[in-house]
């Protein structure tokens, strides 16, 4: 049998990284090939060049047996690739309809509702799909908006591929089932499907095939009916045993909680950006020189809580208190005088002047002021910065830098550097370890259990269970529009905080 | 060393472009009408440089401009935009005038003529102030509101020059009465020049120091850098913008003040009509830098004069020049700013 | 004619190059761009028009020809705002001043002749019925197909693929993209089809409404009519209720000057400024949820 899609050779580079590096892959109708690895393997980089976005740096796509000189996205979905993006592509203020309409090119160019409408509830019937084609696409959480994705592949007649991209990261757990089978009803249908995943237990459940990808090679693949286990799939994943840095919590007694600050939340909801209600009625004391951990696939009201604590966002209902005061309408500036700070989940945005040097940034609630006749003292306040060994540690850049001409990773430490040399008593620290190399992450870690045991209350929003379980002491879990907890982390379990992570919407409305 | 020598020379091209483009356009729309170019650009050097009256008048001119490029300057550095420099300056000097021929009438010039220019700034604060309530309290586009008000500002004055505050003694004319003449300034060389340029160079001069080397201004440009940011920095974004806006307005008040005490000596239909609009441009044309604005608020004054000969010499409409002008601008717009960084 | 049927008419004839300038800027701004330059094409459209109408005698030349010049300033604001990229109120801005030094550079000429023609053209039986009549069907072409234009604007952006890829580049071009269109192609033909529109709607206001030319006669009524946009919550079909009302105000003139009422001239003049002033501060105590993604960064 012929596959319906095959690449050889597949190679990409973006400057001096090898996104991939010479791989071949195939797809038949009718099959499910799981493409495993972990974040930063390869995945979404070999996707997008099977769908034609990204232009590979070398190699060959051949579809039905015939190499193709061209191949751009428009191309692809004629020859009947579809995919479901990470981020959805979606028009929030559109509906599901007008948004299936732009989807379909042999759609016309006026739009027919009525005949629209009548195919949309067919498929969305045939697949068991909630869908409802007149309600604006911003209303409809991640799960219901997936669904749309999917209908858009399935509604367009060529579709022959279907690639989904990280797909059962947005679902709850019962989703997931229903999901899953889902996937494998659309493989009886004949559909050829591409699974990008790195959850073992979806891999095992449906796959027909599973590619493995580590740092942007094709380490392994395994055929189903071959023998083959759990441990050998993530061997592969994960390669040799990982260098582990040796992380020590410190010990209580090696703390001094006498200037840090406590704060409390009591009744507090949030509402987020659509005005609507992402968090109800949180109820947490966050002792004083603690680690706490916020839990939860990002989107469940992470950024909204930590606005909410430096004050960025007023919440709807309830109280805060930080060491005894009622802070909930106090300003940010009274918060940082209380000695709160905050790296958000994006400091480039959030954080950083771009049209200002590295030095002039650390002047924002950072270094300490130094004036002399009226104007900030320049030349003392970079004295000032070269004292701080955190600089070095974190590597950030040279003080005459200018912000907008580094990259992210470096703005990140940047941020995170300045909160840490600031004094603080209560920092939030949004995601610091997302995107930083292997070295970096534990010098941010060890930086942290620093500030801990000089007595500053840390609370450490992070979406990687493995690293809010070494470095934290208790686990708030946001989910389903609440917060759970805060469990301890002596006495759960990785798979307690994973399941209420991914529980669904339940009592909500 | 390579790479930054390449950057110069396009810095150079661009620069080059900027110039000759709009003269070549504006020498092919002459032609197109049967006018000579030639005799159209000598009209303008010697409009400009062939009397000491013409100069003065770009001088004049230039004081205008210069403050009221302040005026949009000032906001642009909070990340607003201030477009209503012309209705602030034009209530700025009908507040003056009417104080100068009542209120502060018999006060001796030491004291007077702060006294009308404090008056200025605090009329064209004022009128500011509506404008960035709207902003920041309704969340109304400031440009549009501004733009606005200066429509509201010019049929206010028109229908208050035709109406009470027409001087009786003034042959119908619609103007207030003459200020006191104590709380005049001096014209210089038998032109109109006066003592206003000081005052707008010293101001640009003020704002260049204030926003570079003071920590306030360590602060403002915070704002201006990154509005997120500075809030998650405590500051008082809102607050600092409302100063700034206010302080916009107070600078446009002055160019109002200064035209009625140095130059009119009253307030009368249509003086400084398009300074508020042009001094925009003209911070526009060199990124809201308070130091260069001098450079383009004489370029723009001295075309503005300019277009007065022409009128006289070739028959031309005055507004023709704003053609010369607006090509200049919009060729900077379109090879990406020769003067940004 | 009684009293109300005149300021009726008149709150029609002010409105409609309001009606003009409006929906073609709506579209634009859906698009993620606003243009302030509607104000010079608008006035570029009046001049051209004008001198078109005068010299040929034709009306459909006189559009033509406005359109043209209306666009040619709507494609300056796209090419500045959407291939360089630069501020676009301030492009808007300079083009106002830009279109102001050319129309009274060509338009010279024009000043103070006379339209030998007018262009009114009521409409058989339609145009006997009371107050209706005179007010809605003894009007001109132009008029008629401004009655219509909001519900061809409403019906394209909503029931066409074309319309809802244009709103779609101002709420995320990034998804425009990735169906396969061109976010920037779509903007510009926005932008430029808002300058030929707002061009027709100035040929109106010389043409037919004053017909003269006057220097700078559009005096504001484009930025009047951007600003009117927001009242409109981008809404065309809402363009009616916003460019009468500013053709109201401007027909209180005659109210005030039938009952002699001791109003300056100017303050009358100063109305439609006001009413739209107020107007967009009421509209904005309520919330904005309709506004294009897009220009929440601008503004």
């Amino acid at each position: 049998m012929e596959p319906i899609l095959r690449a050889q050779g597949l190679t990409k580079r973006f400057g001096t990284l090898w996104a991939n590096k010479e791989i071949d892959i195939e797809i038949f109708a009718g099959e499910i090939h799981a493409i495993a690895g972990e974040n930063g393997a390869g995945k979404s980089t070999l996707m997008k060049m099977l769908y034609g976005v990204y232009r590979p740096t070398s190699g060959t796509i051949m579809v039905d047996g015939t190499v193709m000189e061209r191949w751009d996205a428009a191309l692809a979905r004629e020859k009947g690739i579809g995919m479901v993006f990470q981020d959805l592509r979606l028009v929030p203020a559109f509906t599901v309809l007008e948004n299936v309409f732009l989807s379909l090119r042999q759609a016309g160019w006026k739009i027919d509702r009525q005949q629209l409408r009548q195919q949309i509830l067919k498929r969305a019937a045939e697949y068991r799909l909630s869908v409802d084609p007149d309600v604006e696409v911003w209303k409809l959480d991640l799960g219901q908006r997936q669904h749309v994705e999917i209908l858009k592949i399935l509604l367009d007649d060529q579709t022959r591929i279907m690639i989904f991209d990280e797909p059962t990261s947005v679902l709850a757990p019962h989703e997931i089932a229903s999901f899953l089978d889902m996937l494998s009803a659309f493989r009886q249908k004949g559909y050829g499907i591409f699974l990008i995943t790195h959850k073992i237990n979806e891999i095992l459940a449906v796959a027909d095939r599973i590619t493995v990808l580590r740092q942007g090679e094709k380490v392994r693949e395994f055929v189903k009916g071959e023998d083959f286990g759990e441990m050998d799939i993530v061997k592969a994943m994960i390669g040799e045993a990982e260098v582990r840095f040796d992380l020590e919590r410190p010990l209580p007694e090696a703390c001094s909680r006498s200037g840090a600050l406590g704060v409390e939340l009591r009744g507090v909801s949030v509402k987020d950006d659509h005005d609507r209600v992402i968090l109800r009625d949180v109820n947490v004391t966050i002792e004083p020189g603690e680690i706490l951990g916020i839990a939860g696939i990002s989107g469940n009201g992470q950024k909204e809580l930590a606005e909410v604590l430096y004050g960025a966002r007023r919440s709807c209902g309830g109280s805060l208190f930080a060491g005894g005061e009622d802070i909930t309408n106090a300003s940010i500036a009274r918060r940082i005088q209380l000695g709160m700070r905050v790296v958000t989940e994006d400091p480039v945005r959030d954080n950083v002047i771009p049209t200002f040097s590295i030095l002039e940034n650390m002047a924002l609630v950072g270094l300490e002021m130094q004036c002399r006749r009226g104007d900030v003292d320049w030349n003392a306040m970079e004295e000032q910065l070269a004292g701080h060994r955190e600089i070095e540690d974190l590597g950030v850049p040279a003080p005459e830098r200018i912000a907008g001409t580094l990259s992210g990773g470096n703005l990140q430490r940047m941020a995170f550097a300045r909160a840490v040399i600031s004094h603080p008593r209560f920092l939030i620290a949004s995601y610091p370890s997302r995107g930083l190399d292997v070295a970096t992450v534990n010098a941010v870690h060890q930086t942290l259990f620093r500030l801990k045991r000089m007595g500053v209350t840390i609370v450490l929003i992070s979406e990687d269970l493995s690293e809010l379980f070494s470095m934290a002491d208790r686990l708030l879990v946001l989910a389903g529009h609440t917060a759970s907890g805060p469990y301890p982390v002596e006495t759960c379990e990785q798979n307690e905080i994973g399941k209420i992570m991914l529980q669904g919407d339940t009592g909500y409305e | 060393m390579n790479k930054e020598r390449s950057a110069y020379q396009d810095f150079l091209l661009r620069a080059l472009i900027c110039c000759c483009a709009p003269l070549l356009l504006f020498a092919v729309l002459l032609l197109s009408q049967g006018k000579s170019p030639i005799a159209a650009y000598r009209t303008i050097l010697t409009a400009i440089f062939g009397s000491a009256y013409g100069f003065g008048e770009v001088v004049v001119r230039a004081t205008y401009l210069i403050l009221t490029g302040l005026a949009a300057s000032v906001p642009a550095r909070v990340g607003l935009a201030n477009a209503g420099g012309e209705g602030q300056m034009a209530m700025a000097a009908l507040g003056t005038a009417v104080a100068g021929s009542t209120i502060l009438a018999s006060l001796p010039g030491w004291i007077g003529i702060p006294l009308m220019l404090l008056c200025g700034m605090l009329c064209g604060a004022a009128y500011a102030g509506v404008g960035v309530f709207c902003k920041l309290k309704l969340g109304m586009n400031e440009i549009l509101t501004t733009i606005l008000m200066n429509y509201i500002a010019t049929y206010l004055i028109s229908s208050l020059l035709f109406g009470i505050l027409r001087d009786p003694k003034g042959w119908n004319y619609p103007q207030t009465v003459e200020v006191a003449p104590q709380l005049r300034l001096k014209s210089f060389f038998g032109t109109r020049m006066n003592a206003g340029i000081f005052i707008a160079v010293g101001a640009s001069l003020l704002i260049w120091l204030f926003i570079n080397r003071t920590r306030i201004g360590f602060t403002i440009r915070t704002i201006g850098g990154n509005q997120t940011a500075a809030v998650y920095a405590g500051i008082p974004v809102k607050r600092y913008q409302t100063g700034m806006f206010l302080l916009a307005g107070a600078l446009a008040g002055l160019a109002g003040a200064i035209m009625v005490i140095g130059v009119e000596g009253r307030m009368r239909i249509g003086a400084g009509e398009t300074m508020g609009f042009m001094g925009f441009l003209a911070a526009g044309m060199v990124g809201s830098h308070p130091l260069l604005l001098i450079l383009s608020a004489f370029l723009i004054g001295g075309l503005t004069v300019a277009g007065n000969g022409m009128e006289i010499n070739t028959g031309l409409p005055a507004a023709t020049m704003q053609i010369l002008i607006m090509l200049v601008l919009l060729t900077i717009m379109a090879v990406g700013g020769g003067k940004k960084k | 004619m009684s009293e109300l049927t005149t300021i009726l008419i008149c709150m029609i004839s002010a409105g409609t190059p309001i009606i003009y300038a409006l929906t073609g800027d709506l579209i634009g701004q859906r698009a993620g761009i606003i243009s302030l330059s509607v104000e010079g094409s608008m006035l570029c459209g009046a001049c051209v028009g004008f001198m078109l109408a005068s010299s040929t005698g034709s009306l459909l030349l006189a559009v033509l020809g406005a359109a043209a010049a209306g666009g040619a300033i709507g494609s300056m604001q796209a090419f500045l705002s959407i291939s360089r990229k630069s501020n676009m109120m301030t492009t808007g801005f300079i083009l106002i001043f830009f279109a102001q030094g050319l129309t009274t550079f060509f338009g010279r000429g024009q000043l103070g002749t006379s339209l030998g023609k007018s262009f009114s053209l009521a409409i058989p039986g339609l145009s006997k019925l009371p107050i209706l009549g005179p007010v809605l069907f003894s009007q001109d072409i132009l008029t008629y197909f401004s009655y219509l234009l909001p519900v061809a604007a409403w019906w394209a952006l909503t029931r066409t693929r074309l319309g809802l890829l244009i709103c779609s580049v101002g709420e995320r071009p990034e998804v425009t993209e990735a169906y396969g269109y061109h976010p920037k192609r779509l903007q510009y033909g926005a932008v430029i089809l808002a300058g030929v529109l707002a061009g027709i709607g100035g040929a109106h206001m010389s043409v037919i409404y004053a017909m003269s030319w006057a220097n700078n006669m559009i005096n504001g009524r484009g930025i009047i009519a951007s600003s009117l946009v927001i009242l409109c919550s981008w809404k065309p079909q809402r363009a009616y209720m916003a460019a009468y009302l500013f053709g109201l105000a401007q027909a209180l003139q005659i109210f005030f000057q039938i009952h002699e009422v001791p109003v300056s001239m100017y303050v009358t003049l100063m109305m439609p400024y006001l009413f739209t002033l107020i107007a967009l501060a009421v509209i904005s105590t309520s919330k904005k949820p309709s506004m294009p993604e897009k220009l929440k960064i601008v503004t």
